[in-house]
């Protein structure tokens, strides 16, 4: 969501590297997106072939109306899970 | 390599998606070169391909089932779930632990114990000696005894043979004194050997050259080849060594070459000096070895021919100084000659672990096939909702795989342990310095004999199981009928195979054991109580027999004033410590000769001292002196043998007299005026040898250059140092030899057999354990399978004990069929264990009769133990059963 139209595989690897603060690979990525777009949530397509990836064209995917009501109510579930919980977490430190 | 990496990443990935990812990846990596530098992205690059295999499978069935429709059985590639399926695997060993327990240490003994004892064969038989073309080193022995050769056998040989390319011959020369500047002296072994002995063996010396003809002749300059670690020890690998003068027992040697510092030979070598043939009466005897390479295009076959064609002119040349028998000499390789006794002992070890690798294996099938049998239901329920039979297969294949990967390692860990128990104790002459070392081949054979294991008999019940209706085994009290059956055979013949192979391991540890018992028991002849001796290597080339007589005295005095000891002996060699023999005949009759008579010098307390009885006559006096008329005494063995039933005191024998040709200067004759008792000669397991022994005051002829003393002690603490300081007080300088009690000599003649009988007792041990306990599992699981039946007839008013001897029966009928042809092969292998009994036929009856008895004991208690539960059987309970 994020990315936007740049969304594509290498790039939203390092997104979700520079947050979760880990590496990840591409297969578990594209493993990830593969049934994301089985469940009807995402939709991929091949892009055009690029000089910098040796010619190698990208796979660009884009979030469906669908998928962004899944990812909307996973959002307030976590929200009403979390509620509170946050102010205590900051006393622990 | 990036490339590479790159390439197993694609290969990894399913098609439609490779191109991307190696765009992503390319992408990530350029970028990474960019920020962090080359080699913090190649590193990322290869975690990059250990996290792409890993995920890769999972990708792949994400992307089948994208493009699949039908929502069948997946058909799912073996890879993709290893995984989870090692993961099931240690959950279940989690459920079952005593299953898992038992399997893996089942494995483990066997595979354990096989890896040890093949390291040590690969190391001691398979490795080539350290020389260059190593088969084509040969040593030529006498033909009918393999022993060594008299120097004129070499000479003739040298001269007269073609067969080979070059020759040498070598003989040990004991200690030397090597003087060293600024230091005590240090004792150094040195090897006489004649000249072309390093280029023989191939092998060229460090620095300098080695021995010269003119060197090696008698008369010629005193030269030395060094030991490369005495060089450096001793002379701080000084470059300029050649040509410099050192001195070998006071004699000056010219240092002439440096051996090399990986040299390797069969006995220790500090020195390399002339072997010089002077005619002397010990050059008579058979004690110098010969060395030799074939010729180009001269096979071993060719070189025997030959030399058994020179067998006249040997015979002559010994001036007939030999027996009827005698029949030249052979050649025999090297490599087989150095490896020697210990062939036979390594392979029979060998066969022995084998057998309990095999136990181990049958045991592990028999734990499968139990298991088989448990886990019919789950098979049966998982099949019927749909579980593919590949999946199930690959699932309980991997179970096995496990349990075979942790049962090697744990052998592993044995075999190490083994490895070190056995080198320290074996005393192995090892043609590779790096020495026995655990050896993968082996590991990989074993592990491998595991894994087959496993897997049929993994699969086999399964097999079996999933080809049934489901329903059949989903009904209540699900028993397979006719797999059930199979199984349960295929069990009993496993078990019957235990029983018959731990039985033959019984039966020749038994062999061993008994045998070695039988050689302790030997009369030795002699009293071995409160003896202690140490030997003082005498140089007879200084010390005139004049100087001798008087160190001897000297030394002996010292000796008897030491705190506890009461008596103390002299002779050349005591019992059981080697030979020392020479042509002897008795007085005027050439008919009465032997060949290798045993000569022992002795001071005349010798025969009380050891407790040696004197039959007839008597012993050594202190008249017997220089001057005085030449005595000797002579043992039963040579009584029996010259005289018989007659009185030989007052008769004479002539030592270097054979068959009426004087083989030396003066052979004088000498009266007898005592008989000895015998007493057991160089070896334990040999009948005494002839033996003359002659009084130590009289003995200039023989000019041993070893002086053996014997104390007898009483309770004398540190006698050690004490005896040092007496030697050291008397002659200073003079070298003393370890003490030793009479007992360790005696020991040491018993220790390999001690090693193998323990091995091969520990290997029996443990494979009667293997199978005691697959008895037991066997019966206990018969018990559980059948505790309805046997509810039923209960109830019906069968009494307890019929139904115990019913189920007994079936343990007994496997093991009785396993003992007979255990018996059988037992009765069959011992042949081979001929050469290493002592005493006792390989078909000892008493043997074959106490350890299959024993065993059936054995089998019974273990047959007993799970049966009496069948007699706690409530048969309410019992009819209740699932």
């Amino acid at each position: 969501m994020r990315l936007g139209p740049d969304a594509y595989g290498a790039t939203i690897r390092r997104e979700i590297e520079t947050h979760a603060r880990r590496e990840l690979s591409i297969s578990a990525v594209y493993t990830t997106l593969q049934r994301l777009e089985q469940k009807g949530l995402v939709r991929s397509r091949i892009g055009e072939p690029t000089p910098e990836r040796g010619g190698r064209r990208r796979k660009h995917f884009e979030l469906l109306p669908a998928g962004a009501r899944a990812l909307k109510s996973a959002c307030d579930a976590f929200a009403g899970m979390t509620a509170g919980v946050e102010r205590r977490l900051k006393t622990l430190g | 390599m990036t490339r590479l990496a790159l390439a197993l990443i694609a290969a990894a990935t399913p098609r439609p998606d490779r191109e991307s990812v190696a765009g992503d990846t390319i992408e990530r990596f350029d970028e990474l070169r960019a920020t962090a530098g080359p080699s913090a992205a190649r590193r990322w690059l290869w975690r990059e391909v250990a996290r792409v295999l890993r995920d890769a499978p999972r990708h792949r069935v994400a992307t089948h089932d994208g493009t699949r429709q039908a929502p069948r059985a997946r058909k799912v590639p073996l890879m993709s779930s290893l995984g989870q399926d090692v993961r099931y695997a240690l959950r279940s060993f989690k459920r079952s632990p005593g299953f898992t327990a038992v399997a893996v240490a089942t494995l483990a003994l066997g595979i354990g114990a096989n890896t040890a004892m093949f390291s040590v064969i690969h190391a001691a038989l398979l490795r080539p000696l350290p020389y260059p073309q190593p088969s084509e080193l040969i040593r030529v022995g006498q033909r009918t005894t393999g022993s060594s050769l008299a120097v004129v056998e070499f000479e003739i040989v040298r001269r007269e043979s073609r067969a080979f390319s070059s020759i040498a011959a070598y003989r040990g020369a004991g200690d030397r004194r090597l003087d060293v500047a600024g230091g005590p002296p240090e004792w150094i072994a040195a090897l006489a050997v004649t000249t072309d002995f390093l280029r023989t063996l191939g092998v060229p010396p460090a620095l300098g050259r080695e021995l010269t003809a003119g060197e090696v002749q008698a008369g010629g300059p005193q030269a030395v080849v060094l030991s490369h670690a005495v060089w450096r020890e001793h002379f701080g690998a000084d470059p300029e060594i050649l040509g410099r003068l050192v001195a070998l027992d006071d004699v000056r040697h010219v240092v002439v070459g440096v051996l090399p510092a990986d040299f390797w030979f069969p006995q220790r070598v500090d020195a390399l000096v002339p072997l010089r043939s002077s005619g002397a009466l010990g050059d008579l005897g058979m004690n110098t070895s010969t060395v030799a390479r074939l010729a180009n295009g001269v096979t071993l076959t060719q070189a025997d021919g030959e030399l058994a064609g020179f067998a006249e002119e040997l015979r002559r040349a010994r001036s007939g100084s030999v027996e009827e028998a005698y029949q030249g000499v052979a050649p025999v390789p090297l490599h087989r000659w150095v490896v020697g006794d210990q062939r036979a002992t390594l392979v029979l070890l060998f066969g022995a672990t084998a057998f309990v690798l095999l136990i181990a294996c049958a045991n592990l099938a028999v734990l499968l096939l139990a298991r088989a049998s448990a886990r019919d239901q789950e098979i049966a329920l998982r099949l019927a909702l749909g579980g593919s039979r590949r999946r199930l297969a690959a699932q309980f294949l991997v179970e096995s795989a496990c349990v075979s990967v942790l049962g090697a390692g744990a052998g592993l860990l044995i075999a190490r342990g083994v490895l070190q128990v056995v080198t320290t104790r074996l005393s192995l002459t090892l043609p590779s310095a790096a020495g026995v070392r655990l050896d993968g081949t082996v590991l990989a054979f074993a592990l491998g004999t595991a894994m087959v294991t496993a897997v049929v008999f993994t699969l086999v019940p399964l097999l079996t199981s999933t080809r049934l209706p489901p329903h059949d085994s989903l009904k209540v009290g699900g028993r397979m009928a006719g797999a059930g059956r199979t199984r349960a055979r295929a069990r009993s013949a496993l078990v019957a195979a235990q029983v018959a192979l731990a039985v033959t391991l019984l039966i020749g540890a038994a062999l061993l054991i008994q045998s070695l018992h039988r050689l302790r028991q030997e009369p030795l002849g002699f009293s071995t109580e409160g003896l202690v001796t140490f030997t003082t290597p005498i140089d007879r080339t200084r010390l005139s027999s004049a100087h001798v007589d008087v160190f001897v005295e000297a030394v002996g005095d010292r000796l008897r004033r030491i705190p506890g000891v009461r008596d103390v002996a002299t002779t050349n060699l005591v019992p059981l410590a080697g030979q020392s023999n020479m042509p002897a005949q008795r007085d005027r009759r050439p008919e009465h000769s032997i060949g290798g008579m045993e000569i022992r010098v002795v001071s005349p307390n010798y025969f009380d001292v050891l407790g040696i009885p004197v039959r007839r006559g008597r012993a050594f006096a202190a008249s017997d002196a220089a001057g005085a008329p030449a005595v000797a005494i002579v043992n039963d063995t040579v009584a029996a043998a010259w005289w018989q039933d007659a009185d030989p005191i007052g008769d004479g024998v002539a030592i270097g007299l054979f068959r009426g040709k004087s083989l030396v200067r003066d052979a004088a004759t000498r009266r007898v005026v005592g008989v000895g008792g015998d007493t057991k000669a160089m070896r334990l397991d040999a009948p005494p040898r002839p033996t003359i022994f002659i009084p130590l005051a009289q003995a200039d002829a023989f000019g041993s250059s070893n002086l053996t003393w014997i104390l007898r002690t009483e309770d004398a603490p540190g006698l050690a140092a004490q005896v040092r300081r007496a030697v050291e007080d008397a002659a200073p300088g003079q070298r003393v030899g370890t003490l030793r009690s009479m007992d360790d000599v005696v020991g040491s003649q018993l220790s390999d057999r001690r090693l193998n009988a323990s091995l091969f007792a520990i290997f029996a041990g443990v494979s009667l354990l293997l199978v005691t306990i697959g008895l037991y599992g066997v019966v206990a699981y018969a018990v559980a399978q059948r505790t309805r039946e046997i509810g039923v007839r209960m109830a019906l008013g069968a009494r307890p004990a019929d139904v115990l001897a019913t189920v007994l029966r079936q343990s007994l009928a496997i093991t009785a069929a396993g003992l007979a042809i255990g018996v059988a092969g037992a009765a069959w292998l011992a042949q081979s264990l001929q050469g290493m009994l002592f005493n006792l036929s390989p078909l000892d009856p008493s043997t074959f009769i106490a350890v299959p008895l024993l065993f059936a004991v054995v089998a019974l208690v273990a047959a007993l133990v799970p049966a009496r539960r069948v007699t706690r059987v409530d048969p309410l309970i019992a009819l209740r059963v699932d």
